[in-house]
């Protein structure tokens, strides 16, 4: 019989008039993956922190572990003992695996520690649980992978029943999440229960044994294990169905190549990238994304190997000018990086016309005309004068529409999809879409394929610095991942 | 006089806000002295902490149980607890306690009578009809059909008596799971008499693909008699009867240490996101006046009064919970404790 470890019955948490949560309920049993997809990003963080902590709450009730731990009239605010691994690491930079597993461990009191049998004691459990990981290596050393399975190892000496994994698919690429994802159904054999949360269904599906659709506070439905298709969830995610765009007649006509290029883990890289075309490489080892914007922003000289941009070399020299070879770029932070938050919207807007127009000072009727077209597009979020008010679509957006204005031939996107709740990702595809449109050749670069099949034209699979496998669209239903 | 005034809770209150105040002046004062004098500051040090204990102490054993209770009351007369009122952890007085325990007395019996209501119903039909003139009429039927050769007509008569038989002959509280669902199949039954293949219905048990004495055991679980039928009544009339094109209805069963867990699902019509939380909020609220009429409801008891009678007869944790989304169709989830003698209260 399964064994329930949470439930959350009508939970509903009202702050500063805002109601976050709204008649919530949530369970969980030991022993399962439950996935978790959020649907509009809205008070995930309280609901997540709610799980972890018993903060006071409006209304409804909180079971853990078989009694109630939180309630609307009494809450002590104590924790419960849940761990969650996300993209910032948990644990103490500087310190060896060893340390971080057992000398920082809560109840550990000893004051003379015998390394020998500590590091014994570490192998013994990590090889009894399957965990790999050299236990001697200081943790600032280890790979995203290495660091996830030490915060699992982690949660497991300190006796967590329940562990919630934060978007996996964001920091670790595909094959460190297919091996995460192995050690998390081995985990979950073993009686603890894992929430796994996701904005990639196809993700999250492959792992979990049920899932959530949580969406602005509430759960609005939980899909049992038959239930986990595309098209089970699909009446809940069309209402942003995107429109096909036509054909461009001169998608044929290539407007970059790399040609065998060799630079960083670039090792002989070659692909090429045609008007209007949507390419998406899948990154499997999570390293090209910064060699190729180093190559295309002039940071990075090709070692062998060249780039052509239009037939025409496109040199180092070229890429330091990189916008006025009409190249764009949006790294996978771009909002904070490429956003000026002291600024207008307008401003952010207009910010490289100036240069594309060679004008130090727009002249005020071009301010007019952009305000007329993007206007109805963005909506009020035009007049904001503080962006930080905006929300991450729209800020999002204000990004790709900057960019827009510039007619770029070609925008490089790094993972374009991974931040934002499942709206801002569809929000993004769109403004994909309408990039595309524009006749731009959009270059994705990914560690995880899910949702950008939706959007691409072709498909390249690039492992150790080269592409070991290509497909075209209407071969997308032959990939396997 | 003030409106607020006139409860005692409000001049604690200021009572207690004034000593609190008389405290921190007599610390400061004290420290003021011994520092002007630069004497006896060992007694101010002492005062202060026995002061900051004090203040501790009145805040655990009297502000926090305090807040409960008030919050308690408060969900109370928002309609959203009702149980949590009468097993309040810090009751005022002796004497509120005892007053709220014999009203707890008289409002059980005034639940009882109106949780019956529907039996009473069903018990007034009984009575207009007596079910064995009803049961032998329709045998008759049956069998003039039979002779006729009519034989659909025949099986429909049977699955009607067998319906009626169920619904209005048995009048206690709780039946077995397996009672419930031989009489969803029958209803189901009548029902494909006029959907036909348009309406499809299977039965699931969770984690019971194997283990086949699993299901046998769920199957003895006990429940409110008449709790699934609404509920599907509900879902072939507001959700499938009017979508376009088949409708399915699944009833998924399962089980935790804790729990009876029964969905009901359609992939009918669905609702909108507003009458689903608004149908939420009443589904969260447990109504003392019992059984309700829906005005829409097209037969048959509504999802709220069949909620209302879980709730009142083993607590206000269980009971039913729908997940709804426009075009996609509606899960009505029931919650309910394990219960295997009918007779022994739930928990």
């Amino acid at each position: 019989m399964k064994r329930e470890l949470l439930r959350m019955n009508h939970v509903s948490l009202i702050k500063n008039g805002e109601k976050l949560l709204d008649n919530l309920n949530f369970q969980m049993y030991a022993g399962e993956i439950m996935g978790l997809i959020g649907k509009n990003g809205r008070a995930e963080e309280q609901f997540v922190d709610l799980i972890c902590y018993n903060h006071p709450i409006s209304f409804g009730t909180v079971w853990y572990d078989g009694r109630i731990v939180n309630s609307y009239s009494h809450s002590d605010n104590s924790e419960n003992r849940v761990c969650v691994i996300g993209p910032k690491s948990s644990l103490v930079e500087g310190l060896s695996v060893v340390d971080n597993l057992f000398v920082l461990r809560k109840g550990f009191k000893k004051y003379f520690i015998n390394e020998r049998v500590l590091y014994e004691q570490a192998r013994n459990f990590l090889s009894e649980n399957g965990i790999r990981v050299e236990i001697g290596k200081r943790v600032d050393s280890l790979s995203a992978l290495e660091r996830c399975l030490v915060e699992l190892g982690k949660a497991l000496l300190a006796g967590c029943k329940l562990v919630i994994v934060d978007n996996p698919g964001n920091f670790l690429s595909q094959y460190e999440l297919a091996e995460f994802q192995r050690m998390l159904k081995k985990v979950r054999s073993g009686g603890i229960a894992i929430l796994y949360i996701g904005n990639h269904h196809q993700e999250i599906f492959r792992v979990a044994d049920r899932t959530s659709l949580y969406s602005g506070g509430y759960i609005e439905k939980v899909f049992e294990k038959d239930e986990l298709t595309d098209k089970a969830i699909a009446p809940y995610i069309t209402e942003w169905s995107l429109k096909e765009t036509d054909p461009d007649p001169e998608s044929e006509e290539g407007v970059m190549h790399f040609h065998s290029v060799y630079a960083g883990s670039l090792n002989g890289l070659k692909f090429v990238l045609h008007k209007g075309e949507c390419l998406t490489l899948l990154d499997m080892d999570n390293r090209i994304a910064k060699d190729i914007l180093g190559l295309l922003t002039g940071r990075v000289s090709c070692e062998r190997g060249r780039i052509t941009l239009e037939h025409e070399p496109y040199t180092q020299k070229k890429a330091a000018h990189y916008l006025d070879a009409q190249i764009g770029v949006i790294p996978q932070d771009g909002v904070e990086r490429l956003l000026f938050w002291d600024r207008t919207y307008m401003e952010n807007l207009t910010f490289l016309l100036d240069r594309k127009l060679k004008k130090s000072v727009l002249p005020a009727r071009l301010c007019r005309s952009v305000r007329k077209e993007y206007g109805p597009l963005v909506g009020q979020a035009i007049d904001e004068t503080n962006i930080a008010n905006l929300k991450l679509h729209e800020q999002i957006a204000l990004l790709y529409y900057r960019l827009q204005l510039l007619h770029p031939r070609v925008l490089v996107c790094v993972q374009p999809l991974a931040k934002g709740d499942m709206f801002t990702r569809r929000r993004t595809l769109e403004l994909i879409q309408e990039t595309l449109s524009r006749g731009t050749a959009v270059l994705i670069i990914t560690a995880n394929i899910s949702d950008t099949l939706e959007i691409s034209d072709r498909f390249l699979v690039v492992e150790e610095g080269a592409c070991t496998a290509a497909y075209e669209k209407k071969e997308f239903d032959r990939i396997v991942w | 006089m003030n409106e607020r005034r006139k409860y005692i809770s409000q001049q604690i209150e200021i009572c207690a806000a004034m000593g609190a105040c008389l405290l921190f002046l007599a610390v400061c004062c004290v420290w003021y002295m011994s520092l002007k004098y630069g004497a006896r500051w060992i007694l101010a040090v002492i005062l202060t902490v026995s002061a900051a204990v004090y203040m501790y102490a009145v805040f655990c054993l009297v502000v926090r149980p305090y807040g409960e209770t008030k919050k308690i009351y408060e969900q109370f007369v928002l309609g959203y607890v009702i149980s949590d009122f009468f097993s309040v952890r810090y009751p005022l007085t002796p004497e509120s306690d005892q007053a709220i325990r014999r009203l707890n007395e008289m409002i059980d019996r005034n639940n009882l009578l109106n949780v019956s209501k529907k039996q009473a119903e069903y018990l007034a039909l009984q009575n207009q009809i007596n079910p064995h003139f009803l049961y032998n009429t329709l045998e008759g039927i049956r069998s003039e059909a039979l002779l006729a050769g009519l034989d659909g007509v025949a099986e429909m008569t049977e699955a009607l008596a067998t319906f009626f038989r169920y619904t209005i002959s048995q009048v206690e509280h709780l039946v077995t799971l397996e009672d419930e669902l031989a009489n969803i199949e029958n209803y189901y039954y009548i029902q494909q008499f006029r959907f036909g293949d348009k309406l499809s219905l299977s039965i699931e048990y969770e984690e019971c693909d194997e283990d086949e004495s699993n299901e046998l055991e769920i199957l003895q679980y006990r429940l409110p008699k008449l709790t699934l039928q609404p509920i599907v009544e509900n879902s072939i009339y507001h959700g499938i009867e009017q979508k376009v094109g088949k409708g399915h209805l699944m009833i998924r069963i399962g089980v935790s240490d804790r729990q009876l867990r029964i969905r009901i699902s359609d992939d009918g019509l669905g609702m909108s996101e507003d009458k689903l939380k608004r149908l939420n909020e009443r589904l969260r609220v447990l109504a003392l006046d019992g059984v309700e009429e829906e005005p829409n409801r097209k037969g048959g008891i509504a999802v709220v009064n069949v909620n209302n009678r879980i709730k009142l007869l083993f607590g206000e944790e269980y009971g039913i919970d729908v997940y709804s989304h426009e075009g996609a169709g509606t899960d009505v989830v029931v919650n309910l404790p394990l219960v295997q003698d009918n007779g022994m209260q739930p928990g």
